[in-house]
């Protein structure tokens, strides 16, 4: 565990605020820890000095387990770098370009020609993208301290803070439509430290940097969020203590109305969590229950007091019993069909975390605070379910898991499974994957680990090459008579001379089990036929084995693939049965 | 050396990534390449937060030997 043996206990926000700390941190980081974290190049353009954020910079990605290697250019470069096909920003190891700039940089003022501003910005950011796969980084705009002339009341200042908010929307919309670019929202950061905190006024004479220590730390700590937010996935589901965790008190012994859980003090900090775990669960996080308590205890809580927001429908797992909290969260984990290292722990207990820790080092632990007024900022700063798009997906997730407890019980009632799936009365429906919509292509891609042939981890910008060279995808969104089971299917089909290869080929685990995989292999080849004009295409199949694939491992064995050299062949001359179940609604 | 003096050699060698052994209190600018306008800044701040005192944008040009550096931080300290 390098990050133990870095930070200690500390957790990611906890700031060391000494410049010499970050220093000696830094470079110890550099000699002994560097090949322990994933490698992260950096192109840093900037139009004021950046280069003071190195050490901040370094400590505060490593805290997040990324090595970055930072190039730093010279400094109001930025158009020319851009625009210079041959720039050093453009080689090919170089990951993430981070832009720095300021709303003065491109002449905003309070009545500024906006139109004209963000068609800059997007200008360049359509010249890095012709010449670089890079993720993209820039900050959006705020505003800085500035001199009054002793006018006590707003003047120019609040029109172009105005200003600032329209411009920032603006620029949010346009970086939406672009693939790997991301917004680091700096506005919030100086609301929240505040910008007297953030600034250094004599900084910047000295040198044009414009930060203050403390400033630099922050800056640096944000960057670092957004970078290792943009390079993993956010956990799925909250697993959370009932006693002193959802409300102040044991239950058992206090009786459902004496419990701390209300509007007011002493109980408000409690009521306050559920209102914050609610709008996790709005987002689409999966909310279980782990309790060592009587379930009726428990429960009168959920159903009888009504100060409780949240209500046992909340989850989708609920272990209350006795047993250790290990076998608890093992249990939750093949309920919701859903690894252990998409969990993420919440318990006031440092004897069970301990022990959680110690039995699933999978699940991530949230290290909770005594005060129960910190419990909210714990779950915030843990950045565990940090994101930067929550799909329509992402919103239906907890209605699909819901259905998901029907359909098991369903299940039950047939004793052979063909009766089972003819009953559900299935309908897929494919879409081809476009190049202006690939959002939900590249999630699923990110996130599927045990129906994945390939587990590539394509970027939208990977995505984009594999079409434009002649490749050819399509996801499948299954419903059945308990309702829409989401997106759940990928095909990728590169194409490599007259071959066809299956670049990626998973499926959701919610339909695990209902033949979605033959149907979404037959309809492809089927398609690939029509546009070979019914000649006969010859199809290549990978298995790369992860920890997490090995249920896919003769896959393309059974689909009647023949081996050579580690891949898969297979002839198609004529159009391949289509599973029965299912019908298609294109 | 008292403590005064371990603390800023300390300092000094984070700064500008050298062994503290490297620094003397004859040092100056120009005895060591690291020591350029942007370590100078960084040398600034950590001297800010560690010794706890403001230095001035005027001293701040100063700052290019151990020996003037050390006077203008004692002097701060002695102050309060």
């Amino acid at each position: 565990m390098a990050y133990l043996d870095l930070f200690g206990k500390k957790s990611v926000n906890s700031k060391i605020n000494s410049p010499l700390d970050y220093s000696i941190l830094a470079e110890k980081i550099k000699k002994k820890y560097s090949k322990k974290f994933k490698k992260i190049n950096f192109a840093i353009l900037s139009t004021y000095t950046a280069e003071t954020l190195k050490d901040y910079l370094i400590v505060e990605l490593a805290k997040r387990s990324l090595n970055c290697e930072l190039k730093f250019f010279p400094l109001n470069q930025f158009e020319q770098e851009i625009l210079n096909k041959d720039s050093k920003i453009y080689d090919k190891e170089i990951d993430v370009i981070l832009l720095l700039f300021f709303f003065e940089d491109f002449g905003i003022t309070e009545k500024s020609d906006n139109k004209q501003m963000l068609s800059r910005i997007s200008k360049l950011i359509k010249s890095i993208r012709e010449k670089s796969t890079a993720k993209i980084f820039m900050p959006n705009f705020f505003g800085r301290p500035e001199n009054n002339d002793g006018n006590l009341y707003p003047n120019n200042s609040k029109k172009l803070e105005e200003n600032l908010i329209i411009i920032n929307k603006l620029l949010l919309n346009l970086i939406k439509k672009k693939n790997d670019v991301f917004l680091i929202d700096f506005k919030k950061l100086v609301f929240n430290f505040g910008a007297k905190n953030i600034f250094d006024k004599k900084l910047d004479y000295i040198g044009k940097v414009p930060f203050s220590v403390s400033g630099q730390i922050n800056v640096s700590n944000q960057i670092a969020r957004y970078i290792s937010a943009s390079f993993r996935y956010p956990k799925k589901c909250l697993v959370l203590d009932a006693d002193n965790t959802l409300w102040g008190g044991i239950v058992g012994e206090l009786g459902k109305d004496n419990i701390l859980l209300s509007e007011s003090y002493p109980g408000n900090t409690f009521k306050d969590f559920h209102r914050y775990i609610l709008e996790l669960y709005k987002r689409g996080i999966i909310l279980a229950l782990a309790s060592k308590n009587n379930y009726e205890d428990v429960k009168s809580v959920f159903s009888g007091n009504d100060d409780s927001l949240l209500k046992l429908k909340h989850f989708s797992s609920i272990q209350v019993n006795w047993n250790e909290k290990f076998i608890n969260l093992k249990k939750i984990s093949n309920d919701l069909n859903i690894g252990l290292d998409s969990l993420v722990f919440f318990d006031d207990n440092p004897f069970e975390r301990e022990l959680i820790k110690k039995k699933l080092p999978e699940v991530s632990v949230i290290d909770v605070p005594k005060d129960s007024s910190k419990y909210i900022k714990a779950l915030e700063d843990s950045e565990l379910f940090d994101t930067f798009s929550i799909s329509s997906e992402d919103r239906k997730r907890n209605i699909i898991y819901n259905q998901e407890k029907k359909r098991k019980v369903f299940k039950s009632n047939f004793n052979d499974i063909d009766s089972f799936l003819k009953n559900l009365k299935m309908k897929a429906k494919f879409y081809k994957i476009k190049e202006n919509d690939l959002g939900r292509a590249v999630q699923l891609l990110s996130k599927t680990n045990q129906f994945n042939l390939t587990t590539r981890r394509h970027s939208e910008t990977d995505l984009i090459s594999i079409l434009k060279n002649g490749g050819i995808g399509y996801t499948m969104r299954i419903s059945d008579c308990f309702g829409d089971n989401g997106v759940v299917g990928l095909i990728l089909i590169s194409k490599v001379q007259t071959k066809w290869y299956i670049d990626s080929f998973l499926l959701s685990c919610r339909v695990i089990g209902r033949k979605a995989e033959d149907l979404l292999l037959s309809f492809t080849l089927n398609n690939l036929l029509k546009i070979n004009k019914k000649k006969k295409i010859e199809v290549v199949g990978e298995y790369i084995p992860t920890p997490r694939n090995p249920l896919v491992k003769d896959f393309f064995k059974i689909k009647g693939f023949l081996p050579k050299n580690n891949l898969w062949y297979k002839k198609v001359s004529k159009p391949l049965p289509m599973p029965k179940f299912f019908k298609i609604v294109n | 050396m008292n403590n005064f003096d371990k603390k800023l050699i300390n300092l000094m060698a984070a700064v500008f990534k050298v062994k503290p052994s490297k620094i003397d209190k004859n040092i100056t600018n120009r005895d060591i390449e690291s020591w350029d306008s942007l370590r100078q800044i960084n040398l600034v701040s950590a001297i800010e937060v560690e010794f706890k005192v403001e230095i001035s944008i005027e001293e701040a040009s100063e700052m290019l030997s151990y020996n003037i550096i050390s006077k203008i931080i004692r002097e701060k300290i002695t102050d309060d």
